[in-house]
């Protein structure tokens, strides 16, 4: 593991480009692309106003940069710097800017969810939209990028629209059988859109492309539901986890569960290895009220594997406040679909991975403060996850390792990122960044 | 008993009338009941003391002197009233003491009776006013057990009617809960409704809005809104945008329609895998239950129950089923599932049962199962060989040491006893005695046996060259005739007949050398035996089988006489000496060695009549125990041996022969080691 000295970042505004080639980041109203192997400076772009949203073309071109505050949106090309392009929504506002799938066109959502503009770069047509539905998820690629499909909200009706991306126009309007839809997701295969109702009832619903119903499945009634949704790389796997602390993986072929995963508090499976981190404190000396602070030591941690029965540590959720912090909020596929990893959001410190062979429960990671971020490696079986400390924690099947981020001052992780290739990790502070590299040799090392 | 008689006189005395008295108070008593004056004196006493204490013994008297005829005329009234018979004789009217005497003892008799019936009816009533008693009491238990169930049933009652209460409350409160369940539900629903109804009514002015908000955008055209780029872009991949608007649609449908292509051959691989799995389940089954269903024939397991034989009929169907199976498995599930599937589920459950019995057998009976599991039976009967060789060595290498303890025993006994030594010695000189006799029968006996050997061995020889002669005259006939009928070309031929024909001489032998005993039987079932003659079992074995012919046209081996003792060796119980030199390799003789499988062969058809006789007719070795008998065996033996090398001559002796030889040959030995 080699790690890169701090640049600074403004509002976790740092990704990778596509191709892995180039790590842009933003500093108020600058853009930096840097190149991602010298960590050097390729360009340096400078907005109207502070940034609040960047984002890759998918052909890693272009960048654009969102100042919702302003309605603007201004379009950076790495190929050629001088070529700009600016879009005003003016009195329309802005609250949400991303690119097509081709790359060439740009969706601009208006304030109020008024609206939806789609900017084209190739002809500077412009289209508009009416009636996106404001929700957790109303717009989706097909992974082959030639259609959208986007949740509308007509006359109090759920309606989902299916747009061709290259003239943008609608080739399929049908009504889900929804109350109150809250999101829509393309199977990776791009076979079958996922759409889910709002967290008052369960229900998730299999469409194709041309509107037919494959399937619904419903758990349970009269109980909050549905918290988050994840299909499988494969498209093999549904994952649906819910406000009942379960995770229900359904299959492909006859969308029924093939396995329901329930996240105890007493942990008594002999077969499942548990992790919990354990940070050794520094004794206090004499005339010390409290420990010294991470400027002056930093408290190392390691892995301890548990045995026998555990008990997890779980904060009990205000169930009379809107949003109750329970249920399965983060779970994603491993991109070889042998694991999953759930957070049930009422153990915010126990990350729960499982082995999609055996469907049962493989690892459990007990750390010391609650899980801030989680990313599966691209490429392999690990992750990488963050507790807002300062220390980086990666797991694979070969074990799990804790390291200390080998920087002066504060620097608490708050987010991590995966480079495409899997080779890097960049760690984000709230006001820094931070490339850790993992060799392969290294990788094994650790491992 | 005395007062009676006392009165008796009395009244004698003072009667004038005649009356004949008892003298004799014994007799008088006599008259009396004998349940009155056969008790005890007691009893008397008591009789006295009533009569004493009747009004007419004290003072106020019935009768005195002066109104006794009155009374006795009263008495007679009364006395013919009551029915008895009068006191006064019928025509003189004269008073009869004897009719008093037998009216008194009347009167008596049913005095006795009613006091008996009294008696009786006196235990009767004491009986009644018992069981009353008890009755009372019962009643009185009863009526207070009454008492009590009557108030338990009031106070249940009670509480009945107390529950009862609480629960027509209760449910009242139920319903009434129910009804506001319902209310709320209502309401709920109400309230619902009204939301959804507000929340419509909300998004529709948020419509509203967004339309005007819109339209305002709209209008407000112009100014800032709007792009500016500095120049357009390609298309990713150079390509030109396509204008053809009804061409989306069909884009769209081809791709939903690759995608169910996509997924219906997904669709197929896995149904065919699934198809695949199917008739390997179906095959495997089959293999299985055909194997089970010989299993449990073999194994004559009596689970046949009445559906487990309609299920092997079925399985028999389903056989022929299953060779045309894997084309079946490509019939749509529909038709598949009513045959298949039941076939599958039958075979299942004929599996399961069979695994069942299995298990029943590993308990009933490890050795059934090992049977059938050990890969080679000729392993398992070779480690069993050992294991029982090592046991054997075991056991033998015990006896030594306790043969060995016994010597030493005896020898000290001798050295230090001289008692008992005496007593031996006396035993020993019986037995010599006895001994001595039996050799000079035996001497006797052998000496006939060898006159009769001779003879044999002279017949033999004569038998021999005549054979010979025969032999020679039979080749110069052939030869004559051969000469005489045949032309050059068949010479050849007849000499091949003629060769032929002189064959079977020396292949007789040859066959019945071996046929006594299968090999392959002997192979099956290899004996300790069998492994020690591996290596000279030939050289040996004709010596075994010999008939008298084969004895006359081969040089004639004497090794056939050690048969018998082979025989013997085989036949012994406990374990001799020798045996327990050749498994602990002390003693390295090799005769032995090749004799002792011999004797443990069951196909050689001489009996062991040599060792039975031995034992029968040496009483004096019986009784001094199986072991030292085997151990005077066991000195003997190789010399013995050694003679019967030295015997080995030419002979043709018949198998009885060697028999008494051996015999005479034992006992002397026997004899020789004893003294």
């Amino acid at each position: 593991m080699n790690f890169s000295e701090l640049f600074k970042q403004t509002a976790y505004l740092c990704k990778f480009s596509p191709d892995g080639r180039y790590l842009a980041n933003a500093v108020q109203y600058r853009l930096i692309v840097r190149d991602f192997k010298t960590l050097q400076i390729q360009q340096l772009f400078t907005c109207l106003d502070a940034i609040q949203h960047i984002e890759w073309s998918s052909d890693s071109q272009f960048i654009l940069c969102g100042m919702y505050k302003r309605g603007l949106v201004q379009v950076w090309s790495l190929e050629e710097p001088e070529w700009t392009c600016k879009i005003d929504e003016g009195s329309a506002g802005l609250v949400d800017v991303r690119w097509s799938a081709d790359g060439r066109h740009i969706l601009t959502t208006a304030d109020f969810h008024l609206r939806i503009t789609v900017w084209s770069l190739i002809n500077k047509s412009v289209s508009y939209i009416k009636y996106p539905k404001a929700c957790q998820k109303g717009l989706s690629f097909s992974p082959d990028g030639k259609f959208l499909a986007l949740a509308e909200r007509r006359d109090c009706k759920d309606y989902i629209s299916v747009f061709v991306c290259s003239t943008w126009q609608l080739v399929k309007h049908f009504e889900p059988e929804t109350e109150d839809l809250t999101g829509l997701e393309w199977s990776p295969n791009g076979r079958v859109i996922c759409v889910w109702e709002s967290c008052l009832q369960y229900k998730i619903l299999l469409y194709t492309a041309d509107g037919r119903c494959i399937d619904k499945f419903t758990a349970y009634n009269m109980a909050l539901g549905i918290k988050s949704v994840a299909w499988s790389p494969t498209s093999q796997f549904l994952a649906i986890g819910s406000y009942d602390q379960k995770v229900r993986i359904l299959n492909h072929l006859t969308w029924k569960t093939i396995v329901e995963h329930a996240h105890p508090t007493i942990l008594n499976k002999p077969k499942v290895v548990i992790y919990k981190e354990v940070v050794s404190k520094p004794q206090l000396l004499q005339g010390e009220t409290e420990a010294p602070s991470q400027f002056m030591y930093r408290s190392p941690s390691r892995y301890d594997i548990l045995e026998d029965t555990v008990q997890l540590p779980a904060v009990k959720p205000d169930l009379n406040r809107a949003n109750p912090k329970m249920g399965v909020g983060t779970l994603a596929f491993s991109p070889d679909s042998r694991y999953i990893y759930t957070r049930n959001d009422n153990m915010p410190c126990v990350l729960w991975i499982w082995e999609m062979t055996t469907l049962d429960l493989c690892v459990v990671l007990i750390q010391d403060l609650p899980i801030k971020c989680v990313g599966w490696d691209p490429c392999q079986a690990r992750l990488a996850l963050c507790t807002g400390s300062n220390k980086v924690y990666m797991w694979s099947p070969a074990g799990c390792l804790s390291v200390d981020v080998p920087i002066e001052g504060t620097f608490n992780v708050q987010s991590v990122k995966w480079s495409p290739n899997g080779e890097a990790l960049l760690l984000l502070d709230p006001e820094h960044m931070a490339v850790c590299f993992l060799s392969e040799n290294e990788a094994n090392l650790s491992s | 008993m005395d007062g009676m008689s006392d009165f008796l006189v009395r009244y004698m005395s003072h009667s004038d009338s005649p009356v004949s008295s008892y003298r004799n108070p014994q007799q008088a008593s006599s008259l009396f009941s004998p349940d009155v004056c056969d008790g005890s004196g007691g009893d008397s006493f008591n009789m006295v003391n009533e009569f004493n204490s009747d009004p007419i013994m004290n003072g106020n008297l019935f009768c005195h002197k002066k109104n006794l005829d009155e009374c006795l005329h009263h008495l007679n009234q009364e006395l013919t009233s009551i029915g008895l018979h009068s006191l006064f004789k019928p025509d003189s009217q004269v008073f009869d003491p004897v009719q008093l005497v037998n009216c008194t003892y009347h009167l008596l008799e049913q005095f006795q009776q009613s006091k008996r019936v009294r008696e009786e009816l006196e235990n009767r009533i004491h009986l009644l006013e018992c069981d009353l008693s008890r009755c009372k009491e019962l009643e009185q238990n009863l009526s207070r057990q009454l008492n009590q169930s009557q108030q338990e049933t009031a106070q249940v009652q009670e509480r009945e009617r107390q529950l009862l209460v609480k629960n027509k409350i209760l449910t009242a409160k139920l319903k009434s809960e129910k009804e506001e369940v319902r209310r709320l539900q209502s309401v709920l629903q109400h309230r619902d409704i009204q939301h959804k109804h507000e929340l419509k009514k909300k998004e529709r002015e948020h419509h509203k809005l967004k339309e005007r908000l819109h339209q305002m955008l709209t209008d407000k055209k112009g100014t800032k809104i709007g792009m500016t780029i500095s120049g357009v872009l390609q298309r990713p991949g150079g390509s030109r945008g396509t204008w053809s608007g009804s061409k989306q649609e069909e884009e769209l449908f081809r791709s939903v329609v690759s995608n169910y292509e996509a997924k219906t051959k997904e669709l197929m691989v896995e149904n065919s895998g699934l198809r695949k799995c199917l008739i390997d389940i179906q095959t495997e089954l089959l293999a299985d239950n055909v194997s089970s269903a010989d299993e449990t024939n073999l194994t004559n397991i009596s689970l046949d129950d009445l559906p487990q034989d309609t299920g092997q009929g079925e399985n028999f169907k389903n056989e022929s089923d299953s060779t045309v199976a894997p084309a079946h498995c490509q019939l749509p599930l529909e038709f598949l599932e009513g045959t298949l599937l039941k076939s599958i589920n039958d075979k299942c459950r004929h599996l399961k049962k069979y695994i069942k019995n299995l298990e029943k057998q590993k308990s009933e009976g490890l050795k059934l199962v090992d049977k059938k599991l050990s890969p080679s039976k000729e392993d398992c009967k070779k480690t069993h060989d050992i294991d029982k060789l090592m046991r054997d060595v075991k056991r033998y290498k015990d006896i030594i040491e306790e043969q060995e303890q016994f010597i030493q025993d005896s020898m000290a006994k001798k050295n230090t006893d001289s008692h008992v030594s005496f007593l031996n010695e006396s035993e020993l000189e019986e037995e010599k005695e006895n001994l001595e006799i039996q050799k000079k029968l035996f001497e006797e006996q052998r000496a006939n046996f060898w006159k009769e050997r001779n003879a044999f061995t002279e017949a033999a020889i004569r038998l021999h060259k005549e054979r010979k002669v025969f032999e020679d005259t039979k080749a110069l006939f052939l030869k004559d005739q051969f000469l005489q009928i045949t032309p050059f070309n068949n010479k050849s031929h007849q000499e091949e007949t003629g060769e032929q024909g002189e064959e079977p001489s020396h292949v007789l032998p040859e066959t019945s050398r071996q046929s006594p005993c299968s090999i392959g039987k002997q192979m099956q079932t290899p004996s300790t035996g069998e492994l020690f003659r591996k290596p000279s079992s030939v050289s040996s074995e004709p010596a075994m089988n010999e008939s008298p012919d084969h004895d006359q046209s081969l040089s004639p081996v004497s090794e056939g006489c050690e048969t018998p003792e082979n025989q013997k060796l085989g036949h012994a119980t406990t374990p001799t000496t020798v045996d327990l030199y050749q498994f602990l390799g002390i003693k390295n003789d090799k005769k032995l060695k090749e004799n002792r499988p011999k004797s443990a062969d069951p196909n050689i058809g001489v009996t062991p009549s040599g060792f039975l006789s031995k034992r029968n007719c040496s009483p004096s070795w019986a009784s001094s125990g199986t072991r030292r008998c085997t151990s005077a065996v066991n000195h003997t033996r190789t010399p013995q041996q050694r003679a019967q090398d030295t015997l080995s001559q030419p002979s043709n002796i018949k198998m009885l022969l060697f028999q008494h030889r051996n015999r005479v040959l034992d006992l002397s030995d026997g004899e020789d080691a004893d003294q």
